[in-house]
């Protein structure tokens, strides 16, 4: 929510109105038992929806599609291939689109002059990061259609991860590439004030209220930014880029999965810590209620190339597998719960798990719930290409 | 300003001191040790800052009993090794995070009691240490420079041997080696044994070693008199009456014993 628009009173009534919202919900109804029995600590999702919608607002231009292609050839000894995954992602956009013409396709939700920001996903290292196969790619086309470089920001929480996995101006030139969470050059998250640096590229104004308390120590804080019961949205989603271009990577989270909505909910803003164990399946969700990802996000693009199929979010090699596949779509709900089918087939078959687990998909319900996107798998349009 | 604040403000002045320090007696690599080799200067993350270093997958790691992290990059023998060496809280922590990050081992080099070597990945458990080296090609060039790397740091760490063969009777070392899974909470079930989730739901406070052949043998030891009635009543048994499907036997008042077919 964005700050100066609620006083305190307005407030509380507001979380009220969120829980009577829950209550008139059958799906939020639905969460299994387990997660049931407890009670959840109370958050301010209920004011997102005060926000009007846009007609481009999330689930998008195209609800309920999902494009997969996949092809064999997309990774070779362990390394994702740029030219394929080029044209994996050109057919892809060309058949969520429906149009004949890459460069229309890609004018469906960009333009020339806008800002527009990658969310890469680098958290698990170089292992299993978004491949810099798909992000050039994404650039790549980006480019062709006439978006200036300096129009492009390629940007996650944390800054050094970014550093880490080779998102630099030298595999980059002309592209803004930053986070919200950052090191100076002597390795410092502190300025001279002794300040956190992360804490210039927070928006006070926008954020995911939750009743749980972020306590954190001295050598967490900078990893979390502020404590208490706030979590703000960083600047760069909320000021800095106008349009949003999704790029997670297709890992599993536990038994669920961690890619589009994860990727955009606990990757914009602060405080996340206190979030996971508790507030998991809603933060994933409400998060992504806000306008500022709510309204911004144009597109989602899975990097299904390599992925892992239990350890994640964590990279575990033994656990890492070639999916050589890309998930395109601008619902981020459809596009997850297609992606929770293909690793939740590949626990199965690696004998992980016996068979799918309904509760795994209890963030994708209550982002139903929310407007976000479709979950059911027979409401979902499912085009699967298969190029090699 | 209050007192807490100002601990908070000092602390944070002092950020760069609190996180460059290797604690003493710590295993680590150094040039000495692998002649050379090109070794980083090792991060570290201690306490809830793993959240820092691998974000929502330091949930397990607190789960199970989290003390510090470093993470070193070596360049030896031509390739490039990436180190993480964890302190749990104890051997059994230890033993709990190898045994749900272990998969399919290809061999067990005898650098400690339990080790896994897949193409990729050189795991240890030693005492309270859960050691990862990960490589970049997968060859064997590499998993012999793993072993190198690994041998060295286990050298370091003096061995505390985890008496784990008693809680469930009549199982091999062999067995507990190659399909034990211990585990401290919700996290550790989902990654070690998610068919068992339901089984557990709810339920805090418990160390579970579940033992998985023909037939799966679980021991829970419970912190507390209420965490096993909790778990009793869950299923709704009656612990003198034989069950159906499962074997239940109580083996004191804070372990309870179970077989059940697969």
């Amino acid at each position: 929510m964005k700050r100066n628009l609620i006083d305190r009173r307005k407030f509380f009534k507001t979380i009220g109105a969120g829980s009577a919202f829950i209550a008139a919900n059958p799906l939020i109804a639905a969460v299994p038992e387990s997660t049931q029995d407890k009670v959840k600590p109370a958050t301010n999702v209920g004011e997102a929806s005060k926000y009007p919608r846009k007609p481009g607002s999330m689930p998008g231009k195209y609800p309920r599609k999902v494009v997969i292609v996949k092809n064999d050839r997309s990774v070779v000894d362990d390394i994702p291939v740029e030219e394929v995954a080029y044209l994996m992602l050109s057919r892809s956009m060309l058949e969520l689109t429906g149009e004949k013409r890459l460069d229309k396709a890609w004018r469906m939700f960009v333009n020339p002059g806008e800002k527009i920001g990658l969310k890469v996903n680098p958290v698990a290292g170089k292992l299993l990061s978004t491949s810099h196969a798909v992000v050039k790619s994404v650039v790549k086309q980006l480019t062709e259609i006439g978006i200036e470089r300096k129009d492009i920001i390629i940007w996650d929480r944390r800054d050094m991860e970014l550093k880490d996995v080779g998102f630099v101006s030298e595999n980059y030139p002309g592209i803004t590439i930053k986070g919200t969470e950052m090191q100076d050059e002597k390795g410092s998250f502190t300025d001279e004030n002794g300040k956190l640096y992360g804490e210039r590229n927070i928006d006070r104004e926008w954020y995911y209220w939750a009743d749980v308390e972020g306590e954190y120590d001295a050598e967490t804080m900078p990893y979390m930014v502020n404590g208490g019961k706030f979590s703000y949205f960083g600047r760069i989603v909320t000021k800095e880029i106008d349009k949003i271009i999704n790029i997670p990577i297709l890992k599993n989270a536990g038994g669920s999965i961690t890619n589009a909505m994860k990727n955009l909910a606990f990757g914009s803003v602060s405080n996340t810590g206190r979030l996971h164990e508790q507030l998991w399946n809603e933060t994933c969700a409400e998060v992504c209620a806000f306008p500022p990802i709510r309204d911004k996000v144009v597109l989602n693009i899975s990097d299904g190339l390599r992925g892992c199929f239990n350890g994640g979010p964590g990279a575990n090699p033994q656990f890492i597998c070639n999916y050589n596949s890309l998930l395109v779509a601008t619902d981020p709900v459809a596009m997850d719960r297609i992606g929770y089918d293909i690793i939740a087939a590949k626990r199965i078959a690696e004998g992980i798990q016996k068979a799918p687990v309904p509760e795994s998909l209890t963030f994708l319900k209550m982002a139903a719930a929310l407007g976000l996107g479709i979950y059911e798998k027979d409401k979902i349009d499912l085009r699967e290409i298969e190029m090699s | 300003m209050t007192k807490k604040v100002m601990i908070i403000l000092v602390l944070l002045f002092n950020l760069n001191l609190l996180i460059s320090q290797v604690p003493d007696g710590f295993p680590s690599v150094t040039k000495d040790d692998l002649p050379g080799a090109k070794i980083s200067e090792p991060r570290i993350f201690n306490g809830t800052s793993l959240f820092g270093y691998i974000d929502g997958g330091a949930e397990l790691y607190l789960e199970y009993g989290f003390s510090l992290v470093t993470v070193t990059e070596i360049d030896y023998m031509e390739g490039k090794y990436k180190t993480e060496i964890y302190k749990m809280n104890g051997p059994e922590e230890a033993f709990g995070i190898f045994s749900v990050s272990k998969f399919r081992c290809a061999g067990m080099p005898p650098l400690a009691e339990y080790t896994c070597q897949t193409k990729y990945q050189l795991q240890i458990c030693k005492g309270p240490y859960y050691i990862s080296i990960i490589n970049r090609t997968g060859t064997r060039k590499d998993s012999i420079a793993s072993i190198k790397i690994g041998e060295v740091i286990g050298r370091k760490i003096k061995d505390e041997r985890l008496e784990l063969l008693s809680w469930v009777p009549g199982i091999s070392h062999q067995e507990l080696k190659q399909n034990g899974i211990l585990a401290k909470g919700k996290l550790g079930i989902v990654n070690g044994s998610p068919d068992l989730e339901d089984f557990f739901s709810g339920i805090r406070n418990y160390t579970a070693l579940i033992i998985r052949g023909s037939k799966k043998l679980i021991a829970i030891r419970f912190e507390s008199g209420e965490s096993f009635r909790k778990f009793i009543d869950l299923h709704h048994w009656n612990i003198e009456v034989p069950q159906s499907g499962v074997s239940l036997k109580k083996i004191n008042d804070l372990q309870l014993n179970i077989e059940m077919e697969n």
